[in-house]
């Protein structure tokens, strides 16, 4: 299985995430009034962008950027063979933390600002994923994300709150309104984009690929709540998905004070009273 | 070679190059001498390693019990005039009340100490020993080139006689220290370290540098007086024989009376001050005014290391006890105390002190765990520490002779102007936190371990988590590059001394991670196995997914009808992780076929000067970009420090609490 599935995965995931965003902006539009572009827009969009005379502005700067796609997909060979869910979240810190330095690689207002920022989601989101493995180990035994598919009760039953916190967390991860404050999608909030200020090109093209595998990467993280029957978890995972698209379109985006507190307060507390719920 | 040759080379050569160094000034001996001296450690750590197995070497040389209790009354002697010539009420009182027990246990109690072993060699102290003689030996190295190029106009060979005669003598004692298992001669080395470092943090006679010794000199001789404290406790409860670190760790006198755990608890506090744990953190901080080998050597491989070391040592004696679990918590908090405090300060020197009190912090918490998990995540932690932490000290050094400045904001764009240091620097910093490096793997370890306390676990998620930040923010500024301005820059060039003492850890951290199962294998486990016989279990070769990986961990948890690891390292993946980072920009990047792009300005770039690092700003006027960093500092200043400090002294007061429950 093993080949075949990494394989598999490290091809199909950016398809899959791609067609996932095509989805979201017709929803969006939708919702919106719109009409919307067709879903394998963000396909043309890249091909459109590798096409493209690329520029950069500094060699680390592209570095670290492959960095970020690379140890995205590290990431995601962790999920998909079902290893340590703490070692994962440490590859997954390190593809942000790599996005963060590549902002940083540049000496350019707009671009710090993002990477600055950038910095400040990944502290509010990480806690709460490491708090996850420590769920994972509670209900199972062990940090290896394979035991969720051998459990009866599934993780939500024990652990809504903290399912709630991951929910909170999926927003910054997916870089959705109200925390999209790196770098945000939507025009009316931001004329500079944030981090991605610096990339053209291919780069930019990169850093689409990575943001489609981070997608799926989400996806796998809320399956994981309810992995035995899978098609619940597939069922979970997608629901939060437009749960998430919901919420983006009817928030505007926060400040990043508000940021902070609110995830830390609510995300860091949600997790440990769920925590030390579950072990008293 | 014989064990008393070994202890010629571990203990009498850095004296006498010490002494050498300090009568003849002459800068070919002091280069020949501590090259000569930097081979002969080097060389006897690797005899040691292949010599000490399981069974721990006991070496016993009752003649010498005399002269080290003289020398212990002289440094205390001495310790006291320092404290009268610079009327420090404190150091004195301190000194004095160190001079009373020692008397007091010595007259009064009269402890027959003739068969306790002088020195017990075993696994661990292989670890700490080739810790101790191989960074310690770089940084010599380092020290050479370094001391050259410092300030010191007025007499520089007089002072540098003086500077290498402390430096080198250091490592003797560190030495003696992690070999020691009489108490007295372990008290001995213990404050002749003090003194070492009083006097370093001292060299350079600013009011600033003789002020920072006085702080260091002061919170150290809290812990001396401390370890006096147990070593009554020992002798005066269980007599004599007690006063042995080896029977103390195998608890045969641990009927649980409440003076051996009293006298355990001191001396775990003693090692929280050399080991500079809150509320003891700012002798550690005030250091850093002394030349950078001296920081590197306090902060890698002796002085702090000797606090952690013997924290580990005692782990066996009181695993269980609610004085672990209390130790724990006490590491957990100082973890994240200081990485909190770390991301506020803009002085390289302070984030690098202040990383390092958070790492003893989780050593601390490791042992206080006090699972076979996580005492040799303590181990692993106290080994890649060294070398993250060696050579980053170095690294800034060079950088502020270079840049003139140890500020953070000042290292913008280092990658351009020193590309070479920008790569040191870079392995450095991701040795310290990122996969698939050793640090990141104890961290690993001790996380997973500290799931058995809640609490605990909160500490860790947090302290981890602004771990990341700080490094992370710095390594921004230093990466802060215009465009087309590394090929502008003038590469600066390098001494061979630097070259050497700085690729050495660098390629070692890489090759140690790369190599990570054969360490565990090979130096962790043998160091815990005496007292953690469950030992986790080390796996390794190819599996699933055809990468290797290392599980250090209860390899079999029956689940359903699936037998899975509580954890898994995969060193393999990640490692292909790591190569594919390195790869996969070379194939693909060419940056000759591409174009540079200048900065996004709003589009009000202008022409000026090489870089176009000019906008029109307001009213048209020229305006250069310039950036900075994120501090924090409305939220994290003074008053933090202090509430955090009083909340560590609390945790003490408890675990104190705790005994005397």
């Amino acid at each position: 299985m093993s080949w075949a599935l990494i394989g598999m995965g490290v091809l199909g995931a950016p398809l899959l995430g791609g067609l996932l965003f095509g989805i979201d902006r017709k929803v969006t539009a939708r919702l919106q009034g719109r009409k919307g572009p067709p879903i394998v827009q963000p396909f043309y969009d890249v091909i459109k962008l590798l096409a493209k005379d690329s520029t950069y502005t500094n060699r680390r700067q592209v570095f670290y950027l492959y960095s970020h796609l690379l140890w995205m997909l590290v990431a995601l060979v962790i999920l998909l063979t079902r290893q340590d869910f703490l070692v994962f979240v440490f590859a997954l810190t390190f593809s942000e933390v790599s996005l963060a330095l590549a902002g940083f690689a540049t000496k350019s207002p707009y671009s710090h600002v993002g990477s600055n920022r950038e910095m400040l989601q990944i502290l509010a989101s990480e806690p709460v994923l490491v708090f996850m493995a420590f769920a994972l180990y509670l209900a199972t035994g062990s940090f290896l994300t394979g035991g969720v598919f051998l459990i009866d009760e599934p993780l939500l039953f024990s652990y809504p709150l903290l399912f709630l916190a991951v929910l909170l967390v999926l927003t910054i991860l997916m870089r959705k309104s109200p925390f999209d404050i790196s770098s945000s999608a939507h025009a009316h909030q931001e004329l500079v984009r944030g981090i991605s200020t610096e990339f053209s090109g291919k780069y930019l093209a990169l850093l689409e690929i990575a943001h489609w595998v981070e997608l799926i990467i989400i996806l796998v993280i809320v399956f994981l709540f309810w992995a035995n029957p899978w098609w619940a978890g597939v069922l979970l995972a997608l629901g939060a998905y437009f749960l998430e698209l919901l919420i983006d379109n009817t928030y505007a985006r926060l400040k990043l004070g508000s940021m902070i507190r609110t995830t830390w307060a609510w995300g860091f507390g949600l997790s440990l009273v769920n925590i030390l719920y579950f072990t008293l | 070679m014989t064990w008393n040759q070994f202890l010629l080379v571990a203990l009498a050569l850095p004296l006498a190059v010490a002494l050498l160094n300090y009568l003849v000034r002459s800068p070919q001996i002091r280069k020949g001498s501590i090259i000569v001296m930097a081979l002969a450690l080097i060389a006897s750590a690797v005899w040691l390693h292949t010599r000490v197995g399981d069974e721990a070497v006991v070496l016993s040389f009752p003649w010498g019990n005399l002269p080290i209790l003289v020398l212990d009354l002289a440094i205390l002697a001495y310790i006291a005039y320092v404290g009268i010539e610079r009327r420090h009420p404190y150091i004195i009182a301190l000194a004095v009340l160190q001079l009373a027990g020692l008397f007091y246990i010595e007259l009064g109690l009269r402890p027959d100490v003739s068969e306790v072993p002088s020195l017990v060699i075993d696994r661990l102290s292989v670890v700490m020993y080739l810790v101790v003689a191989v960074i310690g030996s770089i940084i010599c190295v380092y020290a050479l080139q370094y001391m050259e190029e410092h300030d010191d106009h007025a007499h520089p060979e007089e002072r540098k006689g003086r500077f290498f005669l402390w430096f080198v003598l250091f490592l003797g004692i560190m030495n003696g220290l992690i070999f020691a298992n009489n108490l007295f001669w372990l008290y001995f080395f213990w404050e002749a370290t003090t003194l070492c470092s009083f006097e370093l943090i001292g060299h350079d006679d600013t009011r600033e540098s003789r002020d920072n010794a006085l702080l260091a000199l002061f919170l150290n001789s809290i812990g001396g007086l401390a370890m006096i404290a147990a070593i009554f406790l020992l002798v005066n409860t269980f007599g004599g024989a007690a006063a042995s670190l080896f029977a103390v760790v195998n608890s045969g006198l641990a009927v649980l009376s409440t003076s051996f755990l009293a006298a355990l608890a001191f001396l775990v506090i003693g090692g929280f001050t050399k080991a500079a744990q809150l509320p003891f953190q700012n002798w550690l901080l005030g250091a850093m005014v002394a030349p950078t080998p001296v920081s590197a050597l306090l902060h890698s491989s002796t002085m702090v290391k000797a606090g952690v070391y013997l924290i580990l040592r005692l782990a066996p004696a009181y695993s269980g006890l609610p004085l672990s679990t209390a130790i724990a918590l006490f590491g957990g908090f100082t973890f994240l105390a200081a990485s909190l405090l770390a991301v506020a300060d803009d002085n390289a020197k302070r984030v690098l002190a202040y990383s390092t009190v958070a790492n003893l912090g989780l050593i601390v918490a490791c042992c206080g765990i006090n699972t076979a998990l996580a005492v040799s995540a303590a181990v692993l932690l106290i080994v890649f520490h060294a070398v993250c932490k060696a050579l980053l000290f170095m690294g800034v050094g060079v950088i502020e002779h270079n840049v003139g400045s140890r500020n953070i904001e000042n290292m913008e764009g280092l990658a351009a102007r020193m590309p070479a240091m920008m790569l040191v620097m870079s392995i450095g910093v991701f040795g310290m936190f990122l996969p698939p490096f050793g640090v990141l793997f104890a961290k690993w370890a001790a996380m997973e371990a500290s799931i058995r306390e809640p609490l605990l676990v909160a500490l860790l998620v947090a302290g981890s988590t602004l771990t990341a930040l700080f490094w992370t923010k710095w390594l921004g500024r230093m990466l802060s590059t215009l465009p087309r301005e590394e090929e502008e820059a003038r590469p600066v060039p390098m001494s061979g001394y630097y070259v050497t003492s700085l690729g050495t850890p660098a390629l070692g951290l890489v090759m140690l991670s790369l190599g990570l199962p054969a360490v565990v294998n090979g130096l962790v486990l043998p160091s815990t196995m005496t007292w953690y016989p469950s030992a986790i279990q080390g796996v390794s070769g190819l599996n699933l997914a055809a990468f290797s990986w290392a599980n250090y961990y209860n390899p079999e948890i029956v689940l359903g009808n699936a037998v899975m690891p509580e954890g898994l390292f995969p060193v393999g993946l990640l490692f292909v992780g790591l190569l594919l980072m390195l790869v996969v920009p070379m194939a693909f990047f060419a940056p000759e076929k591409e174009r540079v792009g200048d900065i996004y300005l709003s589009g009000e770039n202008l022409d000026e000067g090489p870089l176009s690092q000019y906008f029109a700003g307001a009213m048209e006027i020229p305006s250069q970009v310039s950036l900075g960093g994120y501090y924090f500092r409305g939220i994290l200043n003074d008053r933090t420090v202090l509430s955090l400090n009083i909340v560590a002294a609390a945790l003490i007061v408890m675990m104190i609490g705790v005994v005397a429950l």
